[in-house]
């Protein structure tokens, strides 16, 4: 009967159910088109701040019980920008790439292997590490289930800590999409055999310094290099678990990226050399002037630039890929001008003079000094600069001249150390304190009369030689057996510190390459025992772009050999 | 059994020996057991909990720390006190678990209030060289810290000294790898009570009212 039916419904001349075909047909192509028009873009947007396509911020709850909203709780925060999750407290944040989503988890002890014996975590962790929680591979469906009820594809429940995000269809749709592309392929500057490099140097740079980093960067690579051979040499020897890694191995390849004249050809000059062959991230470097044209090409192209050696680096909180060893001078700057603060703090009138060079150099310390004391009621603040020698001689001319000798000389001598320093020699009583750079030591005369002496202070954002780290005889015990001059311990202790933290990175990330991925690692182990000595301490952290934050003051030992003597704990403004 | 029997009643010195020894070992076990993991999960509670909770005695020792307005604060005046105590190791960029630790006492704000009124949040900074004084308040503003909610930062010393006091210094001298503690204490009180693990708002407003009204009794 039924049957009949039906059959009388397909066969009889009502048209009614072909109409509703039709609507149902053109649902479904509505549907699809909509899915296909999802916007990966605002997918990426809503994974990295937290932000709905309306332009809300996005709701979830987390714990079971405590709701939110905002860019606190986004995606990125836990599973980072590469999407390959973290460990953090005890926790471990699953990955969200595509290749992890999309497939059926996979067990790849290499991948999991620093989590499981390296790094030191509680025993609950290091059971969950152990606990392989298998699931198929996630559809659109289940991974909307996963984000907005917390089970996952296999319909296991996931940690409380993810939180169940209140996303409309259309942001769902969005945030997959992005999810889709998030480290699919291997970031450029890797191939199957080798990963490329690059350190960019200026001309102008001194030839001592210049050799003292190219040098050390050479010998490293070299080494790496060497110990990748004897590896792969024989890649199934492996008594342990070496074997594992072999899809990890590449050979190191440095390029040393020279740029020349002006400093606004200089993106255009990176772009060139990246061309020819595209690295995956920069490391060291050294120009004159300001970092800021190499930042600004490293965050366009999302390469990692990582700790050159400058004084004058780009402060730029929403920078991803740059980090440094610290602020350099405005860092300098901000240090004294806590320590006048605090060291006057007895006096109603604070009277300093500053004289600073027009170079950026000068500049960038003496607008910082300029910043801090302009709300101080109790500061006076007279500021000299000078555009070249003779402006400086005659500023501080001028100065010496004039009747009442200052309390207070803050100098900023950029590129004119060696003058400033002499004409100090010279006029040894010309202020009462003399406060300049840390670089100005390296400009020291010959002979200081004990008077200007004790007069003067530096900032010290070092280690004090008194201080000796673990690592450092370690670091020069490798630079003496490898036959490098060392030059200047600073910088190619430096040096050798960023390179051992991306060697250590490599490590870690195995064979995802991604850039991202480095940077995260990065963060997360600067603070690691690589430091070798060079300061009291290198520490970074999530979204973190300075690893060391403060300085000494310092003043000059009574002996020539001492060098420095801080008179100042280690202040951080 | 009957020789035992006999010896039980005829030397009573035995006897006296047997429930002396059942006292004194039920007296040594006693804070034994208190201090040992007692594993939250297994209690009688509808939802499963993921922390664990202990009652420790800390010593605190003395120090200067600068909370987020810039001021400086007596630790040890901070924290012994006749306000009851909620304590935090945190740090301000970290991306995993702060966030939640300090959510929970965020949206915890309110219900404390009405437990006892005068209770005191504290979050100490892990990373006091980044976490400025600046910092620390951008970082309560986020979360809408009240006034009874004090952030501070110290030396890089300072704090490695405290969280040793409170047990809570991370392996490795690498804070990516510090553990989520939550530290209660009622009013006039030296002992705490240690919770380990991520809680909910629900999970901090029950210990927190078991605290208060244990110290009340």
């Amino acid at each position: 009967m039924n049957t009949q039916t039906a059959s009388n419904r397909f066969t009889g001349s009502d048209h009614l159910p072909h109409i509703l075909l039709t609507l149902i047909n053109m649902i479904f192509f509505v549907l699809l088109t909509s899915c296909a028009q999802s916007r990966p873009d605002l997918g990426k947007q809503l994974y990295r701040e937290g932000k709905l396509s309306s332009g809300e911020s996005v709701s979830a709850t987390t714990q079971g019980d405590i709701s939110f909203s905002g860019t606190q709780f986004s995606c990125v925060n836990c599973h980072r920008r590469s999407g390959y999750g973290s460990s953090e407290g005890g926790n471990y944040v699953l990955p969200v790439t595509a290749p992890s989503l999309f497939n059926p988890r996979t067990l790849d002890r290499a991948n999991l292997f620093k989590k499981m014996f390296k790094e030191y975590q509680p025993k609950r962790f290091t059971a969950r590490m152990h606990m392989p929680q298998m699931r198929p591979a996630y559809t659109d469906k289940s991974l909307a289930r996963a984000i907005r009820e917390g089970i996952d594809s296999a319909g296991t429940q996931l940690n409380p800590l993810m939180p169940k995000y209140q996303l409309p269809d259309e942001d769902m749709a969005n945030l997959i999409a992005y999810l889709k592309t998030l480290s699919t392929m291997p970031d450029p500057g890797v191939d199957q055999s080798t990963i490329y490099f690059a350190t960019v140097i200026s001309d102008k740079i001194d030839s001592v310094k210049r050799r003292a980093m190219l040098q050390t960067m050479r010998k490293f690579f070299e080494w790496m290099n060497r110990d990748t051979r004897g590896d792969l040499r024989n890649p199934n020897f492996s008594p342990h678990y070496r074997t594992e890694f072999i899809k990890a191995y590449r050979v190191w390849n440095l390029a040393v990226w020279e740029l020349k004249g002006d400093p606004q050809s200089w993106q255009q000059q990176l772009q060139v050399y990246y061309q020819q062959q595209p690295v995956f991230a920069i490391i060291s470097g050294q120009v004159t002037g300001a970092w800021k044209p190499v930042q600004t090409f490293c965050e366009n192209m999302e390469i990692p630039c990582l700790f050159p050696h400058t004084a004058l680096p780009e402060i730029d909180k929403k920078s991803a890929y740059s980090v440094y060893f610290n602020r350099g001078l405005s860092l300098e700057a901000d240090v004294i001008a806590k320590q006048i603060i605090q060291q006057q703090a007895d006096k109603a009138n604070i009277q300093i003079t500053q004289i600073y060079s027009a170079e950026q150099e000068g500049m960038t310390p003496a607008d910082a000094i300029n910043n801090t004391m302009k709300n101080n009621n109790h500061v006076q603040l007279d500021n000299y600069v000078f555009h070249d020698i003779a402006e400086l001689q005659s500023q501080l001319k001028k100065l010496s001249e004039i009747h009442e000798r200052p309390d207070l000389l803050v100098l900023w001598p950029g590129a004119y150390s060696r003058e400033v320093l002499e004409w100090l020699q010279d006029n040894p009583t010309l202020a009462n304190t003399v406060y300049l750079p840390s670089k100005a030591l390296d400009a020291l005369p010959q002979a200081i009369p004990s008077s200007l002496k004790q007069r003067m202070l530096f900032s010290y954002p070092y280690e004090v030689a008194s201080v000796q780290h673990p690592r450092a005889y370690r670091v020069h015990a490798w630079m003496n057996s490898r036959g490098i001059e060392v030059t200047d311990k600073r910088l190619q202790f430096n040096t050798y510190y960023a390179l051992t933290l991306v060697q250590y990175g490599l490590d870690a990330i195995v064979d995802n390459f991604s850039r991202d991925y480095l940077m995260e690692y990065i963060e997360h182990e600067a603070e690691n025992a690589l430091n070798p000595g060079t300061f009291p301490r290198l520490s970074l952290g999530p979204g973190q772009r300075f690893a060391s934050k403060g300085a000494y003051i310092v003043k000059l030992s009574a002996d020539e050999e001492s060098g420095v003597i801080a008179v100042s704990d280690w202040i951080i403004p | 059994m009957n020789k035992l029997r006999q010896a039980l009643f005829t030397r009573p010195r035995v006897l006296v020996l047997i429930i002396l020894s059942l006292v004194l070992g039920a007296g040594v076990t006693q804070p034994i057991a208190a201090n040992k993991f007692s594993s939250i999960q297994n209690q009688q509670n509808d939802k499963p909990k993921y922390y664990t909770r202990t009652r420790q005695t800390y010593v605190i020792p003395e120090m200067i720390l600068v909370n987020q307005h810039g001021k400086n604060v007596h630790i040890t005046e901070l924290l012994n006190n006749d306000q009851p105590v909620l304590l935090q190791f945190v740090f301000t960029t970290c991306a995993t678990i702060c966030p939640v630790l300090s959510a929970t006492f965020a949206s915890a704000q309110q219900s404390l209030q009405s437990i006892a009124t005068n209770y005191r949040m504290v979050s100490i900074s892990i990373d006091p060289e980044q976490d400025t004084s600046q910092t620390l308040q951008e970082y309560a503003n986020r979360f809408k810290a009240s006034a009874q909610w004090t952030l501070l930062t110290g030396t890089r010393d300072q704090i490695a000294r405290l969280q040793r006091a409170f047990n809570a210094y991370y392996p490795g001298n690498n804070k990516m790898y510090h553990l989520p503690y939550t530290y209660l204490r009622a009013a006039n009180s030296s002992q705490w009570v240690r919770l380990e693990g991520l809680l909910s708002t629900q999970n901090l407003i029950e210990e927190y009212q078991q605290v208060v009204s244990h110290s009340m009794q």
